[in-house]
């Protein structure tokens, strides 16, 4: 745990927010197995080796994020499949599709784990009292299914995917949002847990939230992210720190 | 540095078992060391009467692979830098800390869901970096072979892990000791037995090429083949029997370990790592003198540390550190050459007043504390693997339910799970009374009791359940009439369908898991008027009335078995209004509900379902006296959803199932995957 400016993150806050992928759990790894599952299913039942099945879904995933700007459905994993189908010359095939994009979130989840102590961590917030909320990109579907697959959809008082805001959290809505479903006003002080640059600005200037980072382990060539208040790696270390602030709020 | 995965690359304690390591080959020079005169020889020893035996020391023409490059590189930089034999041997460490290296990245395979635990108990393991490091005992790279063995036989390539058990074997023959165990696993599990002849063909392919030439050239190779490596060692331990007789208590101990494993049988990974753990640290106790058994040892150790609490932990600790006091107490230290220091010899150290007590005391205790091991090992090995507990008897499977429930796709698809010859099953169609034109059927219908031989389908089963073969006739449904009797051969699982399977409690007691298949009582009544008026031409008038006639007797017969299930699939309609309508021709989509009597494990299972088959769930909590149930809307759900699912619900389970098993789609597939949840949950109960 790292302490960057301790003024905003020494009181209790009225509640804090969370970032799923690479903030809960591992994302990369299990991205990597599940690509590595589509590859073979194309590689088995479209004869695509994964050399043009690869040149192809990243120009398909390029025109999707580029045609649908900041919103949810730039993440939709179906459309990045459908267009890499349609660029390899095989039209769109929609069960293809469908049957890729399956694939792939059932290989990516049963190899998803979520970090050591995650789970503990928010047991303890909430038993703390602490309403917690999910403010997450990419479609209410597949974000639901992971939090129900990891079983800590019971532990959060309020979810915002980017679908239901219209809008990625760059955007600053999924936050106020957030906030309203929490029942809480402007000048409520919250916290954000998250990893990327773009959900610590936005958190920062959606709710001038108190703003953690979580790295991926304890070096020290993680970049910090501007504005941000603290940093940690592990979860264990985030709890017990958060339990001298909590206590003593 | 794709060869370190990124997690142990950030890992400390990976970092500083490697610091360590060429800390140490830097540092130390063992009694033991690499010796580069040479090929067949690793160990050598610092002076020639500490009465370390030189053929310990004698590796086979695999390890001749591995030393001949390190021994070139470094012999040219010592001979460039004048260096004397210093770069070898460090170039030689180096090759040592490789397939140390190699050892953890296959222990992890192995162990895949542990690995981070994985680089505790292995790389920081006091007991490897004592024996290899400080002892200088090279046997780490059969013990390498060995587990990558067992890792493709795990990964079902059975030919490529008996060529690396030849590869082992080639490299030092006590890795013949396993051989037999492994053969006995693969035969005794009807998953794995078709693989016997490709493993053994392979792995006696590679011996024969890898030592036959070897045999006739090398002087050493035939020394170290006459000697079976460290075998020579099971010869020296004798009981006297008077008048000159003396037993051999090893190969005894050896050849009843062996018996012990095949009379365990069917066993899972987990189970043969213990006996395979077992089998070594017996004969490790019976030669405490020997180093290279203390290696062997340490995957199968590693396997119980993973699985036992902290105090089988601490106990392995415990041995291993009674252990290294015993060592650093009777053998000699290694030289510590950069500081001028050298090897403190052999015997007493002045560590205490009376070595020779301290080393009996030691020794004494070394041998209690791996007698208490192998205790606990066992006891956990046996105790507390739910696939010994499933796999001593077969595993007998109840299905009742109404005629056209689907009894026997269900039987089927269960078949197909474990695999062709894996299964047997009997059905309670065969034991009805009268053929189909007998005149007593105006009398009974076949729901009712009296006419079914229930008592021959209930001794039979139980035969069946006892391992005992059956003679049975068959209904051909085509004639309507009865079959000769043929032979049924008991099998490893036992499928028991039939309107009455769970009518007879002595029958009831002996299931593993009991399933009542039902149907919404409006879907049963349009599935078979559809079928006798649209496809068999009967009025409407005649099928009701047949329908109101049997209901009497299924509510009298049939129905209760429904308490006596585990778990009771009810077909339900997706869209009820479709079903009204007798003249829909068309599919009707299906829903399925399941009421579990133990409803433990019920929201897990709605969980997966959801999250990764992508299935709508409705969940009700058991209220009162009514059951827990789920109902799920699965029919797009795909065989590969329900095994990704069956592998994260009841892993433990996958060994008992065919090598592919055939997993189903949409509702069957989710009765799949439900069975077996139950077969998991109740079998640590009925154990």
């Amino acid at each position: 745990m790292k302490i960057l400016s301790p003024e905003p993150i020494r009181t209790k806050p009225r509640a804090i927010l969370f970032d799923l992928d690479d903030t809960l759990y591992g994302y990369e790894r299990p991205h990597r197995r599940a690509m590595d599952a589509v590859r073979e299913k194309v590689r088995r039942t479209l004869s695509v080796e994964p050399g043009p099945f690869d040149e192809a879904f990243l120009t398909a995933r390029a025109e999707v994020k580029r045609q649908l700007g900041e919103t949810a459905s730039s993440h939709n994993r179906l459309l990045y499949f459908q267009r890499t189908i349609e660029l390899l010359g095989l039209s769109s095939q929609p069960a293809i599709a469908l049957d890729l994009e399956q694939t792939y979130w059932r290989t990516l989840l049963t190899n998803a784990r979520l970090f050591p102590a995650a789970e503990e961590t928010l047991i303890e917030l909430r038993a703390a009292g602490l309403p917690l909320a999910l403010v997450t990109d990419l479609t209410a579907q597949i974000q639901f299914r992971k939090l129900v697959y990891f079983g800590i959809d019971r532990y959060f008082d309020a979810v915002v995917t980017s679908e239901e805001a219209g809008v990625d959290k760059i955007g600053l809505k999924p936050f106020n949002l957030a906030l309203a479903k929490l029942g809480l006003g402007p000048n409520d002080p919250v916290w954000f847990i998250g990893d990327s640059d773009a959900d610590v600005v936005a958190s920062k200037r959606a709710l001038n939230a108190a703003t953690f980072q979580k790295t991926p382990d304890g070096s020290p060539s993680w970049r910090v992210h501007d504005g941000v208040d603290a940093t940690f790696h592990s979860f264990a270390e985030f709890r017990d720190w958060c339990r001298t602030v909590i206590t003593a709020g | 540095m794709a060869l370190i995965p990124h997690e142990l690359l950030r890992d400390r304690r990976f970092l500083a078992g490697l610091l360590l390591r060429l800390a140490a080959i830097l540092l130390l020079v063992p009694r033991m060391q690499p010796d580069w005169s040479s090929l067949f020889q690793w160990d050598a020893p610092w002076s020639g009467d500490e009465g370390v035996d030189p053929l310990d020391s004698l590796y086979g023409p695999v390890m001749v692979a591995l030393k001949a490059p390190f021994t070139a590189i470094g012999t040219l930089a010592d001979s460039l830098l004048g260096t004397g034999h210093s770069l070898t041997r460090f170039a030689l460490g180096l090759g040592l800390i490789i397939v140390d290296y190699a050892l953890l990245l296959v222990l992890r395979g192995l162990y895949r869901d542990s690995e981070d635990r994985v680089v505790l108990y292995y790389w920081l393991s006091p007991l490897v970096l004592f024996i290899v490091y400080w002892h200088g005992q090279a046997d780490l790279l059969p013990v390498l072979l060995t587990a990558a063995s067992l890792l493709l036989l795990r990964r079902s390539r059975p030919r490529a892990a008996g060529a690396m058990l030849g590869l082992a074997v080639a490299t030092k023959v006590s890795a013949l000791a396993v051989l037999p165990f492994l053969l006995i696993f693969l035969w005794s599990h009807r998953r794995y037995r078709d693989t016997v002849p490709g493993f053994a063909l392979a792995c006696g392919a590679v011996i024969l090429v890898l030592l036959g030439p070897w045999m006739v050239f090398a002087t050493e190779m035939r020394q170290m083949l006459a000697a079976g490596g460290e075998l020579h060692r099971v010869f020296n331990l004798t009981i006297h029997l008077g008048e000159g007789q003396r037993l051999y208590v090893i190969p005894i101990a050896y050849l009843l370990l062996l018996y012990g494993a095949w009379h365990v049988g069917r066993m899972s990974f987990n189970l043969l790592y213990t006996v395979l753990g077992t089998a070594y640290l017996v004969l490790l106790l019976l030669t405490p003198e020997s180093g290279g058994w203390y290696l062997w040892l340490v995957p199968f150790l590693l396997s119980y540390q993973l699985r036992a609490g902290r105090s089988g932990v601490a106990l392995t600790y415990g041995f291993a550190g009674v252990f290294i006091l015993l060592k650093l107490l009777v053998a000699a230290a290694p030289a510590v050459p950069l500081l001028g220091l050298e090897p403190v010899p052999k015997g007493p150290t002045g560590l205490a007043p009376e070595p020779s007590q301290l080393a009996t005391a030691l020794l004494s205790m070394f041998v209690a504390l791996g007698g208490i091991l192998n205790i606990t090992m066992l006891r956990r090995g046996f105790g507390e693997n739910d696939f010994f507990g499933i796999a001593r008897q077969p595993l007998a499977i109840g299905i009742a339910g109404d005629s056209g429930t689907g009894k026997d796709t269900l039987a089927l698809a269960l078949g197909g799970l474990f695999g062709e010859g894996a299964v047997t099953g009997i059905s309670g169609d065969d034991y009805h009374l009268f053929e189909r034109r007998g005149k007593l059927w105006q009398a009974f219908t076949h729901l009712d009791p009296r006419a079914n031989d229930l008592e021959a389908f209930s001794r039979d089963a139980l035969s069946l359940i006892d391992w005992r073969p059956i003679m049975c006739r068959h209904y051909d449904h085509a004639t309507g009439l009865f079959t000769p009797p043929r032979l049924i051969r008991a099998s490893d699982v036992v499928l028991v369908t039939g309107l009455h399977a769970l009518y007879a409690p002595a029958l009831r007691a002996q299931l593993r898991t009991a399933v009542f298949l039902d149907m919404d009582e409006g879907l049963r009544r349009f599935f078979k008027i559809r079928r006798d008026v649209h496809q068999r031409g009967h009025t409407l008038e005649k099928v009701v009335a047949s329908i109101e006639r049997r209901r009497a007797d299924y509510e009298a017969f049939i129905r209760p078995q429904r308490e006596h299930a585990d778990v009771v699939f009810s077909l339900l309609p997706a869209d009820p209004e479709l079903i009204r309508d007798f003249d829909h021709m068309g599919p009707v989509p299906l829903k399925l509900r399941v009421r579990l009597r133990n409803p433990i494990g019920l929201d897990r299972l709605a969980r997966l379902l959801i999250a990764l088959c992508g299935a709508q769930v409705d969940v009700a909590p058991a209220m009162g006296s009514a059951a827990a149930e789920i109902v799920v809307d699965g029919n797009d759900v795909q065989p590969e959803d329900i095994h990704l699912t069956a592998l994260q619900l009841v892993p433990e389970l996958e060994e008992l199932l065919a090598r592919n098993p055939a997993w189903q789609t949409g509702i069957t597939g989710i009765m799949q995957l439900v069975v077996l949840q139950q077969i998991a949950e109740l079998a640590p109960k009925r154990r």
